[in-house]
């Protein structure tokens, strides 16, 4: 594999469509004319959203170099990555994307202290209810502290009576792994 | 011989250079402990709302004037588990490392070479003077050092920089010229907080020889990359004239008409003119800062160096 590659159209598609899903919007779409999407040489396929003329200059940091001597380890904006073929949003977005995002869910300091330390939180409030009880099972969003500080992603799940966020990501994951992780 | 675990080996030099009165004071600064000192990220926050936010969950701050720093003067529970840390609405560092950064003055469309770029606390500095545009080149030759410097990056939402796991002599080979370029250089050390300092033995002076050829190397192929008119910061955290005045005094006499000092843009410190060294050092020096340590300072000396 080169330093970096291009996404396929495929890959681009799968992208754009989570990241649409999860903010529900087209926002990533209007993104995407000005941007374009990279891997870098990595394990996990990470998946990076660059400038069109970041691509010039890596290509002439290839030429430059014997690969063995460097390697681009981050490039702008890390969205998430590819398992398995699947894309997988990361916590990386969270500062690009939060802003942007429609479908979301705050919680009180209580619950916002659980979502840090990695945990599900239960629906067991009727504001909790209210926040989601217009988006579907399996819907994928952003998650808040009652001050507005993006947290993490979480998806919806339920079960009989029992509904709970399960936590996808979340940004405890900079105090608990901020070496294996990153 | 010692005085509280600082070799008399240092204190000998440090009289030589700064008096004895000065050395007296770098003596009581560096065996103070650092109170926590955060700093407000500008791409996320302003200081009233992040008071207001860690406040609210307990926390007592007292303001420093100086560069919005606030000492944490309560901490119910540890700050970086707060969602405010995590979400990258702050750093804790000494004040000393945001001169470099703040002092090179990167705009919104710049190119900006970090070479010595982990653990990203400086490098999120230049990002915020850019408004997180144009594009950071952040150099860290330590494959190790990396993790740290991503994780902070992306908790402090910088979104415009590149990682490259580079050695910074090799930065020419890239062959890509930059508007500025912080070097905040490899160094002994020895203007460290001797609570974080665990370097501070008499053998570190062998060491300074060795960092100075070192340093001197890595300006020289920096200045290869700066364009005309760009600037360069080079900054060591160090308290020995080797790794600063004299390495300055050396570069102004190799590139005398290619390079202009910058007078450092705080009142702040010393200037780096007013060290003693074996023969008179430049004038233009007088725009060179040498810090000492203190209250959430550590020593060090930076200079602003311009290309014609």
């Amino acid at each position: 594999m080169k330093l970096f590659k291009q996404l396929t159209k495929d890959e681009t598609n799968q992208v754009e469509t989570t990241i649409n899903q999860i903010l529900d919007s087209d926002a990533m779409t209007i993104i995407l004319k000005r941007k374009m999407l990279i891997k870098i040489k990595g394990d996990r396929n990470d998946v990076y959203l660059v400038l069109k003329e970041d691509i010039s200059l890596f290509e002439r940091l290839s030429s430059k170099l014997p690969e063995k001597s460097f390697s681009i380890e981050h490039a702008r904006i890390k969205l998430g990555f590819f398992i398995h073929e699947k894309f997988l949003i990361g916590i990386e977005s969270l500062t690009l994307l939060s802003p942007l995002t429609r479908k979301r869910i705050s919680l009180d300091t209580k619950n916002t202290q659980k979502f840090i330390y990695g945990k599900d939180i239960v629906i067991n409030t009727i504001s909790l209810q209210k926040q989601i009880e217009h988006l579907e099972e399996n819907t994928t969003i952003m998650v808040f502290s009652d001050n507005n500080i993006p947290l993490g992603y979480a998806k919806i799940f339920s079960k009989e009576k029992n509904a709970w966020l399960q936590n996808l990501v979340d940004i405890g994951i900079f105090l608990r792994s901020e070496k294996s992780a990153f | 011989m010692s005085q509280n675990n600082i070799p008399m080996e240092f204190i000998e030099r440090w009289k030589s250079f700064y008096g004895k009165s000065q050395t007296e004071s770098i003596i009581h600064n560096l065996r103070q402990n650092e109170p926590r000192i955060i700093v407000p990220n500008l791409l996320k926050t302003n200081i009233p709302n992040l008071v207001l936010q860690l406040e609210s969950n307990g926390f007592k701050f007292k303001k420093i004037n100086e560069f919005n720093g606030l000492i944490v003067t309560f901490e119910p529970f540890n700050i970086v588990s707060t969602p405010e840390y995590l979400s990258g609405m702050f750093s804790i560092q000494a004040l000393s490392s945001l001169i470099p950064p703040l002092s090179l003055q990167p705009s919104s469309n710049s190119i900006v070479a970090d070479l010595t770029a982990s653990p990203g606390i400086k490098t999120s500095l230049l990002a915020q003077q850019m408004n997180n545009r144009g594009t950071i080149i952040a150099i860290e030759k330590s494959s190790k050092r990396i993790p740290a410097l991503k994780a902070n990056l992306i908790r402090m939402g910088v979104l415009n920089t590149i990682i490259l796991n580079l050695d910074s002599v090799l930065f020419p080979k890239l062959d890509i010229q930059v508007d500025h370029i912080l070097l905040d250089a490899p160094c002994s050390g020895t203007g460290l907080k001797l609570t974080k300092n665990k370097r501070l033995r008499p053998r570190i002076l062998n060491d300074i020889f060795r960092l100075a050829k070192q340093q001197e190397a890595l300006i020289e192929k920096a200045w290869e990359q700066l364009k005309p008119n760009g600037t360069l910061v080079y900054s060591t955290c160090s308290l020995e004239p080797e790794e600063g005045e004299v390495q300055i005094e050396n570069f102004l006499e190799l590139h005398k008409n290619e390079v202009v000092l910058l007078s450092i843009p705080f009142d702040i410190g010393s200037s780096g003119s007013n060290t003693n060294w074996k023969t008179p050092l430049n004038t233009q020096l007088v725009k060179t800062k040498r810090i000492f340590p203190k209250l959430g300072y550590d020593g060090f000396f930076t200079a602003i160096l311009k290309k014609r």
